[in-house]
């Protein structure tokens, strides 16, 4: 490192404070993009694994109240979650003609699903956005100052050029390397949060006319 | 209550994520800089091709360019056979003339200006040279007398020229071990040197410990001439003073050229290349000044 002359790392400790405030701004977004990528990815898998083993009890089990035990095991899942919300209303309302309330809980639960599944993912759509322009901003004052340089020096020469334009290519780097996994995983996100969201809608509708021809019927019937 | 918890635990789950991706990028970091530690010390540098500008030491060879390598080659295994035969004012007019692109300075403490300050292509710097017509007759002579030579030669058989190139190789050795110790006839001087000097032993482009640290001034000079806007003037002339150990002591410009670029790296190419390598006995213990001239086409003394 220390015979390296354009060793990565005293490319940076050679950078002024303007390009050394953007490396450390995008390394912080790199570090929150990961962080996001991780978190969600851990959480939507687990989501849809637990939705689809629920949606599988659901099918299996004709009774609502058995249906409600099982739910208990997959608290993670998002329709286990939809269809508890719906339960309790359904079990509150206890007689017939409360079947909009039920409608109206089911669809808040599927709004407040929707929400926990796409909560911290646009940060990494801002990531994604804004990082290669926050180098660019880096590289183009590092090159401003490397003309600025030249001036100063009155030589035109490589030494004096190459230096603070190496300095400046870092942030761009920087900058996209922190903007591409953070587009990766925010497409690779939606696409997931879209079919949960699918899948919720599927479901709402479905549960909430079950719980609706049930409810012409007394739930202990 | 539930909800609080819940909550709870995601910002667990998320700091565990967060300390997890901030040690994943200090590793990256940390490799980063392994990776280059180790690619620094790597036995195996890229191979950097060297292209020496500086002469080699010899008479008649010893001024030609560097990438002239052909024609070097062929005046260092002709024509030394070929002196012995010349009456000695003639081998210099030949040396001269084989020595077109040398701006010789016979004694390199005291630097000359060239008439010409604006260097043109190689072929045009043998015109200085020739100045009195006495010269020109006495190297037409010389050439007459040496196409002659090379005519008789050429009617002789292989083995013949098998041994004239054997001992035409002895002779140069001979004189160059010769002129090494200081005991030369002059025939090391090129340029202007030939016409007027007094060709003292050791002295000009064959001294092998001149050549030798004009070498590695070469390599050390980290010099690209298409960094330069013209070419006008871009000569160099300074003078050092080397300490029996090899230490250079002072570094003194005697021309400066317009660009500062040119005059820095001259000057950095000397401080790099100090210490040099220790004096030969031959020079006494007071240490010698030499006189180099930095070019965009590289190192004259």
């Amino acid at each position: 490192m220390a015979d390296s002359q354009f060793g990565l790392f005293s490319l940076v400790s050679n950078s002024g404070p303007v390009v050394l405030a953007v490396l450390l701004l995008l390394l912080s977004f790199s570090v929150l993009s990961w962080t996001i990528i991780a978190y969600k990815f851990g959480h939507i898998r687990k989501s849809r694994h637990e939705s689809d083993e629920f949606l599988d009890c659901f099918f299996e089990v004709s009774n609502l109240d058995r249906v409600f035990a099982e739910s208990e095991k997959y608290r993670n899942g998002s329709l286990a979650r939809v269809f508890r919300a719906g339960y309790i209303e359904y079990r509150a309302a206890g007689k017939s003609g409360e079947g909009e309330r039920i409608r109206r809980a089911i669809k808040r639960e599927v709004n407040a699903e929707n929400k926990r599944l796409g909560r911290l993912v646009p940060f990494l759509a801002t990531v994604g956005n804004t990082a290669p322009f926050i180098g660019l901003f880096g590289t183009v004052w590092g090159i401003m100052n490397s003309f600025h340089n030249i001036g100063l020096t009155q030589s035109a020469s490589l030494a004096a050029v190459a230096p603070g334009i190496s300095e400046a290519l870092v942030a761009t780097a920087a900058g996209l390397a922190a903007a591409i996994p953070a587009v990766m995983g925010y497409n690779y996100l939606i696409q997931q949060i879209g079919t949960i969201e699918q899948d919720l809608e599927d479901f709402s509708g479905e549960f909430a006319s079950a719980c609706l021809e049930k409810t012409d019927t007394p739930p202990n019937a | 209550m539930k909800r609080s918890q819940e909550f709870r635990i995601e910002k667990k789950r998320f700091s565990f994520w967060l300390a997890v991706a901030a040690g994943m990028h200090l590793l990256v970091l940390l490799s980063a800089l392994a990776y280059q530690y180790f690619l620094g010390s790597s036995p195996n540098p890229p191979k950097i091709v060297n292209v020496s500008l500086v002469s080699l030491p010899g008479p008649g060879g010893s001024s030609l360019p560097a990438e002239d390598g052909e024609s070097g080659q062929a005046s260092a295994e002709t024509l030394p056979a070929e002196f012995p035969d010349l009456p000695p004012e003639a081998a210099k007019s030949v040396e001269s003339e084989q020595a077109p692109v040398k701006k010789a300075v016979s004694e390199p403490v005291k630097v000359k200006i060239p008439e010409k300050p604006v260097r043109e292509k190689p072929a045009v710097k043998s015109e200085p040279v020739m100045k009195t017509p006495e010269k020109q007759v006495n190297l037409g002579k010389a050439l007459e007398k040496l196409r002659q030579s090379v005519d008789r030669k050429a009617a002789a058989s292989g083995s013949a020229k098998q041994d004239n190139l054997g001992s035409a190789l002895a002779r140069l050795q001979q004189k160059v071990s010769s002129q090494g110790s200081g005991k030369g006839t002059g025939g090391g001087g090129g340029g202007s040197a030939a016409g007027s000097g007094t060709g003292r032993g050791g002295g000009g482009t064959a001294d092998p410990y001149k050549v030798r640290i004009a070498s590695i001034i070469q390599k050390n000079w980290e010099f690209s001439s298409q960094m330069l806007q013209s070419s006008y003037g871009m000569e160099v002339y300074v003078h050092i003073f080397v300490l029996s150990d090899g230490t250079i002591r002072d570094i003194t410009y005697d021309r400066r050229a317009p660009s500062a670029y040119l005059n820095n790296s001259v000057k950095r190419a000397l401080e790099q290349s100090s210490p040099l390598p220790p004096l030969p006995s031959d020079y006494g213990s007071g240490g010698i000044s030499i006189g180099f001239v930095f070019t965009p086409e590289g190192i004259d003394m």
